[in-house]
C-alpha cells in the first residue's frame, strides 16, 4: 500500500516546485475571468441517449437561483429527483442535478418550465407590491 | 382522520416554539409530503401560488420598507434577500490614481476608505466597465485611460490643510480649536468635485442633478498644516457579489411573523406575572366584569425571547408561534435608491435572470449543443 502512494504522490511534488516560482505572479481576478471566459454559461453533463436525467452547471449563479430553482422544480410530479449544490465557494459555478420520469419527457422541458415559473412569480409579485406600495401611499396622504 | 389531518394543516403553517428550540422549523416542498395523512397533494401549483401570496405594506419612508410577504417560501424569501443585498448595481469608487498623500493615512487604506463613500448616481444610466484581456495587462495599459462616460464618473479630490495665520504656532495634540486654526483639517466626502466625462456635462446639467456623494459628512482624513491630499477617482458600475461597496442596502432581513395564543384563560394575579414577564410587553390586561384576563396585544413585538414560556406554569399554557409562510421583510437603503424601488429591482433582477438562463438554453439547443 504504502508503495503504491508514494509513487502517486511524487508527479504531485514535482508541481509544487513549479507553483513556488509562479504563484506570486498570478492575478486572482484576472484567473476569475480567464475561468468565465474558457466555460461556457451552461453545461450539461449526461448519459448518452438518455434525455431523462442530466446535471446542468450553471456559470456565474449561487444558493439564491439554485434554491428557489431546486423548491420549484420539485413540485413537478413527474420528476423524480432534483438537488443543487455549489461545489465550492470561490468558483462561479451551481450544479443542478434533474431525473425525471419517461413520461415528462426530458429534463430540459422540466427546467425550462421551472424557470418560466419563477419568472411568473416574481411578475406577480411585482405587480402585488406595486399596487401595495400604491395603496399605501394613498392611504398616508388621506391621513 | 379528520383530526389528524388538521393537526397536520396545522403544524404545517405554524411553526410552535418551545423551551429548547423549535420542533416544526421545516417545511414541506414536495406536494405529497402528507398525502398519507391528509388523504390529498398539497396545493402547490403556480395558480395556488398566485392566489394565495400577498404583499402588505407595514411601513414606509425614506430609508426603510417593511413589508409582509405571504404565501411564499423560505427559497423565494432567501433568494428575494440575497439579491437585494449582492445584485442589484450601484456605482461606487473602484479605481484610484493617488498622485499626493501625506496625510497620516497610508495610500492603501485611503484609497479602500474612499471605495466605501456611498455615490449619488443613477446606475441604470451606466454600463459596466469591460475588464482589460490578458494580452492589455500584459502590455501594461493602464486601464483609467478607457473609461468613457458610459461606464464612469470621475471625480478629484485635492485638499491641503493650511495654518489660518501664518506666524501662529504649532499646535499639538488639539482637536477642539482645528477649524479656528486651520484651514481644511478635515477632508469629507462633501470635497469630492466631479469632472464630466464625454456628454456627462449636458446629461447632468444642474447642480441637483449633479453625482456626488450622497452624504457630505463622511469624514475621509484628518489633516494638518502642510498635509495634502490629491487624487483622481473613478466609479465603476459593480454588484454587491464582488464587494460590500456596491450594495445598495445597508440591511435587508426577514423573520417569520409570531403568533400567540392561550391555550386557556390566564386571569388575576397570573395574568399580571405573564404582562410583568414579557420584557417588550407584548401581553396586556382587559378587565372584563372585573375578572382581568391575559390577552396579547401586540405579536409582532415578540423576539422570541422565551421568557413568557419558561415558568412551569405558563409553558403549557402560553402557545408561542410563528406562521411559516408570513415573511416580515425589513429592506434598509444606503440611499442610491429609494427603499420601495429596491424591491421592485430586486423582483425585475429575479425575472430577468429566469429570462437569460431560458435563452441560454434556447441557444444551446439551437446550435445543437446540448442534445448532441
Amino acid at each position: 500500500m504504502s508503495t503504491k502512494k508514494q509513487a502517486a504522490a511524487a508527479p504531485v511534488n514535482d508541481q509544487d516546485v513549479d507553483m513556488e516560482s509562479q504563484g506570486e505572479q498570478t492575478n486572482n481576478q484576472q484567473d476569475m475571468r480567464d475561468f468565465q471566459m474558457s466555460r461556457p454559461q451552461l453545461q450539461v453533463q449526461r448519459q448518452e441517449g438518455d434525455n431523462t436525467s442530466a446535471t446542468y452547471s450553471f456559470l456565474n449563479e449561487d444558493h439564491t437561483l439554485g434554491n428557489l430553482l431546486r423548491n420549484v422544480i420539485i413540485k413537478n410530479k413527474q420528476v423524480e429527483f432534483c438537488a443543487y449544490s455549489v461545489p465550492h465557494p470561490s468558483e462561479p459555478v451551481m450544479n443542478l442535478r434533474l431525473q425525471v420520469h419517461e413520461s415528462a419527457g426530458d429534463t430540459k422541458r422540466v427546467l425550462k418550465h421551472g424557470l418560466k415559473r419563477i419568472g411568473k412569480m416574481s411578475d406577480v409579485l411585482l405587480e402585488k407590491f406595486e399596487n401595495a406600495v400604491q395603496k399605501f401611499k394613498e392611504s398616508q396622504m388621506s391621513d | 382522520m379528520e383530526s389528524k389531518a388538521k393537526f397536520v394543516e396545522d403544524r404545517k403553517k405554524r411553526a410552535v416554539v418551545k423551551t429548547h428550540g423549535i420542533d416544526n422549523a421545516a417545511t414541506f416542498e414536495h406536494p405529497a409530503s402528507f398525502q398519507a395523512t391528509t388523504g390529498r397533494p398539497d396545493k402547490t401549483s403556480l395558480k395556488d401560488f398566485i392566489d394565495e401570496c400577498d404583499i402588505e405594506i407595514l411601513s414606509l419612508n425614506d430609508e426603510e420598507i417593511v413589508f409582509d410577504l405571504v404565501g411564499a417560501e423560505p427559497p423565494l424569501a432567501n433568494a428575494l434577500r440575497r439579491i437585494l443585498i449582492a445584485e442589484i448595481p450601484t456605482m461606487a469608487i473602484e479605481k484610484v490614481n493617488m498622485w499626493q498623500n501625506t496625510s497620516i493615512i497610508p495610500d492603501e487604506n485611503l484609497a479602500h476608505r474612499i471605495g466605501l463613500v456611498p455615490i449619488k448616481a443613477d446606475p441604470r444610466e451606466f454600463e459596466e466597465h469591460t475588464a482589460l484581456t490578458q494580452a492589455e495587462v500584459e502590455e501594461g495599459v493602464d486601464d483609467t485611460t478607457r473609461y468613457t462616460g458610459d461606464d464612469c464618473l470621475k471625480f478629484k479630490l485635492h485638499v491641503r490643510c493650511t495654518k489660518k495665520d501664518p506666524n501662529a504656532p504649532m499646535v499639538i495634540n488639539n482637536t477642539f480649536d482645528e477649524e479656528r486654526l486651520y484651514n481644511n483639517p478635515n477632508v469629507y466626502a462633501s470635497h469630492l468635485t466631479w469632472e464630466p466625462l464625454g456628454n456627462q456635462r449636458t446629461k447632468y446639467p444642474t447642480p441637483e442633478s449633479e453625482p456626488k456623494a450622497l452624504y457630505p459628512d463622511i469624514l475621509i482624513a484628518k489633516l494638518r498644516p502642510g498635509q495634502e491630499i490629491e487624487m483622481e477617482l473613478f466609479c465603476e458600475k459593480g454588484t454587491g457579489k464582488t464587494h460590500a461597496k456596491w450594495s445598495p442596502v445597508s440591511t435587508a432581513y426577514y423573520r417569520l411573523v409570531p403568533d400567540i395564543r392561550f391555550k386557556r384563560e390566564i386571569v388575576g394575579e397570573d395574568a399580571k406575572e405573564l404582562k410583568r414577564l414579557c420584557p417588550v410587553g407584548v401581553f396586556d390586561i382587559e378587565d372584563i366584569g372585573g375578572i382581568k384576563k391575559a390577552v396579547v396585544g401586540d405579536a409582532r413585538k415578540c423576539t422570541t425571547c422565551r421568557e413568557c414560556i419558561r415558568p412551569a406554569k405558563f409553558a403549557d399554557v402560553v402557545d408561542l408561534g410563528k406562521w411559516k409562510d408570513r415573511f416580515e421583510f425589513h429592506v434598509e437603503t444606503v440611499g442610491h435608491y429609494r427603499p420601495e424601488e429596491l424591491v421592485v429591482e430586486a423582483l425585475k433582477k429575479l425575472k430577468e435572470k429566469t429570462v437569460h438562463w431560458l435563452e441560454v438554453i434556447q441557444q444551446e439547443s439551437a446550435s445543437g449543443a446540448e442534445e448532441k
